[in-house]
């Protein structure tokens, strides 16, 4: 499963490593992600202004309920027509099975923290097809 | 009549002369002459016996007639003056007696005794003959005539001859019978007679007293005639009047004094003082010297006590009006004499020395000092009284001082009429009743105040006598307490009897009577509950206060009532309002908190997590560092549970928001719960409200059947009752204000969901803290306590609310209303994607329900895959180890008795990694996902299934990369 390299999303692409940004502002949740993502083969950024093309953004929401999509904005202006997981330690876990919650949020993905490193790398594989 | 009879005598011929006037001297006079002349007349009689000659001479000159009756030859002779006498014509002088008695007309009341004296002589019954009668003369006038006549008899005795006189005795006869009709009249004045008669002659030293007069002066009746000095000794003059008697005595009989007259009091044998009268007056002696005094004693006792009567009367009157604080007023109507005292004229603000003498003088002092408003009635009244005769008359009036103030008075009178009816004097008075008047208005004033209060007063009055227990309740008190209007005099017993108070708080009003009659409370106030035969409480609040005797024993007690039930409801309402918002704004509160902590906490826990699921890996199976790693992962994925309560608790979390099915996911819930109830509880459920949804998280709405349920059997647990029933009740409100414990719902349609339980039953102290976090009744260390709290947080994000009613020892109702959002299908169907068939791969179906597996496999095979079912895990294990690539996907159910959905995976991945496995579960929580997720499941189904969700998921599942 996860050891398989077969079925790593970032390997999907034999051209290059695909390109994560991840924010967040609690640095241990950088970090971990860091790690998973660059074990998982993914280049990781940190400046939601970087030139360079993204394939996915994953951005931290604290309170996803009031004004979260100002974070989204920005990434979706920055960088059109990248697909955003939004996580936060506010979602309920589960709600990565939920429909509802990335329509509302107007995001791709939805994950809650804190996660498995392989339900992130499922939530990878389902958006990056 | 001898001389001291004639003595006794010659007081009443003084007292005639001296009180009867002259008249009756002449007769006096008369009277001594006839007496001469008729000694005279015997005299002559005799001396006719001796010689008839010289008697005829003498008849020639006499005054009297002569006669003489030859009785055998029948012959009377008779004197011309006889003739003449007998009232008779001149004619022969001799005729018979036949002839004789046929002209002398004697009074018929005369003529029997005449005739009878002349046959008595004639008998030789009287030595001589002797008659008086009346005879009538030519005039027609009777004459009084006396007639004395002897016979001569012869020696036999035989009457020969009869000869006599006549003489004329009119005018003696006559005087005679005045004086006798005077003196009779004079004896019957003085017997009859109210004054006592008196004479004292100086010069024989005899008093004379009548008998009336010794009367009057307490003297005894008898004698009439004593002693002077004896006399003056028994006189008992009282002693502050002698020397007034004696000095007016004294100065009569010095001649100082017309008469003597004087008032004085003697002694009575009863013992009484009596006054007396005395009038007389002095005859003197041709020197002057006094030789007799007579008079009267009149009786004055009664006139002179009287007259004291009066005068004391009239001096306590005159008393009366000078010290009176009334002024008095006397009007003699007839004549317009006005009296008017000088108080009247001080009330009325006139000067004293005001002269009143008419009642015009009186109006025109008066007028001028009257209120204008009065001064016209009064007149009005005045001229009235004048003219009508009223019993008694009485006005009030106003009087201003001279500085304009007003002071009230009153006229109170009445009148006395003539027997005609016509008012002839008004007398009354006049009172100063300013003080009176303004205290009776004070009074008035604030009786009226009293009344309008009691009557615009929404409190009932209640008087309580002790002693007879009297209660006197005002007409609102009656009606506060629902009763007909009866007499509002009952006893106490009696409205108590008609009261019926709320056993409650019955100890508590009988605390607060016995308290305040002790002495112990300066007030008795109480408030209590009183049933209407409705059967609806009322609250009252009852004050009052006892009234004491000087010994300090309650002998009254009154007060007020008032209904307070409107206060009462309010405040409770109040109470439970601002219980509410306390609650509310603790929760929002402790939710903010929680919410940031559930935030933290999750970023920590993520990093712990994530590090150390690297660090699992790392570790070599089986190794120490291996184990410790586990056991940290476990504690953390612990905090993770706690975390997520906390965060479904501060409602700041966000999940799933679609419209959930809520029968469904309720019953897949009881199905849960069914399965740990505890031996001897009964579980009822009635869930009908169709396929009404709520917006929001299934999951959610799961929770809080899960942890009511759980709450109602720890409940039950605990409880000692025999029926132990868990009821969950499921329906619809379409329209309805549902009452929540810590909020206020808008009107609207809501899903209700009520689950009941048979326990213990929740106090009312602990019920304010129900919902706070971390507030459990369990015992340390078990549950939570984050229960109901996770469910208010719940329900609250749902926008619904949630109410609880709860009695000690019988239980609890837990009801939760949610918003009713439209219907939806128990799965709501995908809109777009159309049903995905399998090209007859096999799929191994495991569910432990039998029923479920055929289900499933019908399901399966219309989808175009070809099923293979068990009812066992272990036997669907056995089926992928035998032929591992037999099948191209699982389904299985997570809920089985050997081996768990997600253990089955774990298994079925050692033998085929790469086989796709899709879990089942009526209720999906976080951690089954998480545990799919970990034994690498596809997908987690929400049961029960629709065909949909399976061809959607198996084809995901079976999509290659």
């Amino acid at each position: 499963m996860d050891t398989d390299p077969g079925r790593d999303p970032a390997e999907q692409s034999p051209g290059r490593a695909r390109r994560i940004l991840v924010v967040d502002t609690d640095s241990a949740c950088v970090a971990l992600l860091e790690q998973w993502l660059t074990d998982a083969g993914f280049e990781v950024l940190h400046d939601p202004d970087v030139g360079v093309s993204l394939d996915l953004a994953i951005v931290d929401v604290p309170q996803p309920r009031s004004g979260a999509t100002q974070a989204f904005r920005r990434i979706a202006q920055r960088h059109p027509g990248t697909p955003i997981l939004a996580v936060s330690s506010a979602f309920f876990p589960g709600i990565e099975h939920c429909t509802a919650a990335p329509r509302i949020l107007g995001v791709a993905g939805v994950l809650a923290k804190p996660m498995s490193r392989e339900a992130l790398l499922n939530q990878l594989r389902r958006l990056l097809g | 009549m001898n001389s001291d009879s004639f003595s006794t005598r010659r007081p009443w011929r003084w007292s005639r002369i001296a009180w009867g006037g002259g008249a009756l001297l002449g007769a006096g006079s008369l009277v001594a002459l006839l007496n001469r002349h008729f000694v005279r007349l015997d005299e002559t009689r005799r001396s006719l016996e001796i010689s008839r000659e010289r008697m005829a001479l003498a008849v020639a000159g006499s005054d009297a007639g002569i006669w003489d009756w030859d009785i055998p030859g029948d012959r009377i002779v008779a004197s011309q003056r006889a003739f003449e006498i007998f009232g008779l014509p001149r004619g022969p002088e001799s005729r018979t007696r036949d002839e004789w008695l046929a002209a002398l007309r004697i009074h018929p009341e005369d003529a029997a005794a005449h005739h009878q004296a002349i046959r008595e002589h004639l008998a030789g019954g009287t030595a001589a003959c002797f008659s008086e009668f009346r005879v009538r003369h030519g005039d027609g006038a009777y004459r009084w005539v006396r007639v004395r006549g002897q016979c001569v008899r012869d020696t036999g005795g035989r009457a020969l001859r009869m000869a006599g006189s006549v003489a004329d005795i009119d005018a003696q006869r006559r005087a005679e019978d005045a004086l006798r009709v005077s003196e009779e009249r004079f004896a019957l004045a003085v017997a009859g007679s109210d004054d006592g008669l008196w004479d004292w002659d100086y010069r024989t030293g005899i008093a004379f007293e009548s008998r009336r007069a010794r009367e009057l002066q307490g003297l005894p009746l008898q004698p009439e005639a004593q002693p002077l000095d004896e006399l003056i000794a028994s006189l008992q003059v009282h002693p502050e009047d002698a020397s007034q008697r004696a000095e007016a005595l004294r100065a009569h009989l010095a001649g100082e004094t017309p008469h003597y007259e004087c008032e004085y009091r003697v002694h009575h044998a009863d013992g009484r003082w009596r006054w007396i009268r005395v009038r007389a007056l002095c005859i003197r002696e041709a020197d002057g010297r006094p030789c007799r005094i007579a008079g009267s004693v009149s009786d004055i006792d009664e006139r002179k006590r009287a007259e004291q009567a009066l005068r004391r009367s009239e001096e306590r009157f005159a008393l009366a009006v000078a010290g009176s604080n009334d002024g008095i007023l006397d009007w003699d109507i007839v004549a317009d004499n006005m009296y008017v005292s000088e108080r009247a004229l001080q009330i009325a603000g006139i000067e004293a020395e005001a002269a009143v003498r008419t009642r015009a003088q009186w109006m025109a002092l008066l007028m001028p000092r009257l209120h204008p408003d009065d001064a016209t009635r009064l007149g009005d009244e005045l001229r009235e009284l004048a003219t009508v005769h009223r019993q008694v008359h009485d006005g009030e009036y106003r009087v201003l001082d001279g500085s304009g103030n007003c002071r009230w008075v009153r006229f109170r009178g009445m009148s006395v009429a003539d027997p005609s009816g016509r008012p002839i004097r008004w007398t009354g008075s006049f009172s100063d009743i300013d003080a009176a008047k303004k205290v009776e208005e004070a009074l008035r004033r604030s009786e009226e105040r009293y009344q309008l209060a009691v009557a615009g007063s929404n409190e009932g009055l209640w008087d309580w006598d002790l002693a007879t227990d009297r209660l006197f309740l005002s007409r609102r008190n009656q009606e506060l307490l629902w009763l007909d209007p009866v007499e509002p005099q009952q006893s106490r017993r009696y409205w108590i009897e008609r009261t019926h108070y709320h056993p409650g708080d019955v100890p508590a009003i009988r605390a607060a009577i016995s308290a305040h009659l002790r002495g112990r409370t300066p007030h008795f106030e109480v408030e209590y509950r009183l049933q209407h035969h409705s059967g609806t409480w009322h609250w009252y609040r009852q004050r009052g206060i006892a009234i004491r005797d000087a010994a300090g024993r309650p002998t009254r007690m009154a007060g007020s009532m008032e209904d307070i039930s409107d206060r009462k409801n309010a405040e409770a309402e109040r109470e439970r309002l601002e219980g509410r918002l306390r609650q509310a704004q603790k929760l929002e509160a402790i939710g903010t908190l929680a919410g940031g902590i559930a935030h933290d906490f999750n970023n920590i826990l993520a990093a712990i997590l994530g590090y150390g699921e690297l660090a699992q890996k790392d570790a070599a199976a089986g190794s120490a560092l291996r184990r410790h790693v586990d056991a940290a992962m476990s504690a953390a994925m612990r905090a993770k549970s706690l975390v997520e309560r906390i965060l479904a608790f501060s409602r700041s979390g966000m999940g799933e928001h679609v419209a959930v099915n809520v029968r469904s996911v309720v019953g897949e819930a009881l199905d849960g719960v069914a399965t740990t109830m505890p031996p001897g509880v009964r579980l009822q459920r009635r869930l009908d409200c169709g396929d009404a949804a709520v917006l929001g998280d299934p999951t959610q709405v799961h929770q809080v059947v899960m942890n009511l349920c759980a709450n109602a059997l720890q409940a039950m647990q605990q409880s000692t009752q025999a029926e132990r029933t868990l009821t969950v009740t499921l329906d619809c409100v379409e329209e309805g204000t549902p009452v929540c414990a810590t909020c206020e719902l808008p009107a609207g349609r809501y899903v209700r969901l009520a689950v009941h339980d048979t326990g213990c039953g929740i106090a009312a102290n602990v019920l304010e803290r129900i919902f706070d976090p971390f507030f459990t009744t369990r015992e340390i260390g078990v549950g939570t306590g984050l229960g109901l709290s996770l469910v208010h947080g719940i329900v609250t994000d749902l926008g619904g609310g949630i109410d609880v009613d709860s009695r000690v020892g019988e239980g609890s109702t837990f009801t939760v209303y949610l918003p009713w959002q439209d219907s939806v299908s128990a799965v709501a169907p995908p809109a777009e994607a159309e049903l995905q068939s399998g090209q007859g791969q096999a799929i191994l179906l495991v569910d432990d329900e039998d029923a479920l597996v055929r289900l499933g496999e019908e399901m399966i095979a219309e989808l175009g895959y070809e099923p293979v079912g068990f009812t066992s895990s272990k036997a669907a294990l056995q089926g992928v180890r035998a032929e591992p690539q037999r099948f191209s996907a699982v389904l299985s159910d997570e809920a089985m008795p050997e081996m768990t959905g997600s253990e089955l995976a774990l298994e079925i991945r050692k033998v085929r990694a790469d086989m796709p496995i899709v879990l089942m579960s009526g209720y999906v929580t976080p951690a089954l996902a998480e545990r799919a997720q970990r034994a690498g499941v596809v997908e987690v189904l929400s049961k029960p299934l629709a065909s949909r969700d399976i061809a959607r998921s198996l084809a995901n599942a079976l999509r290659p990369g």
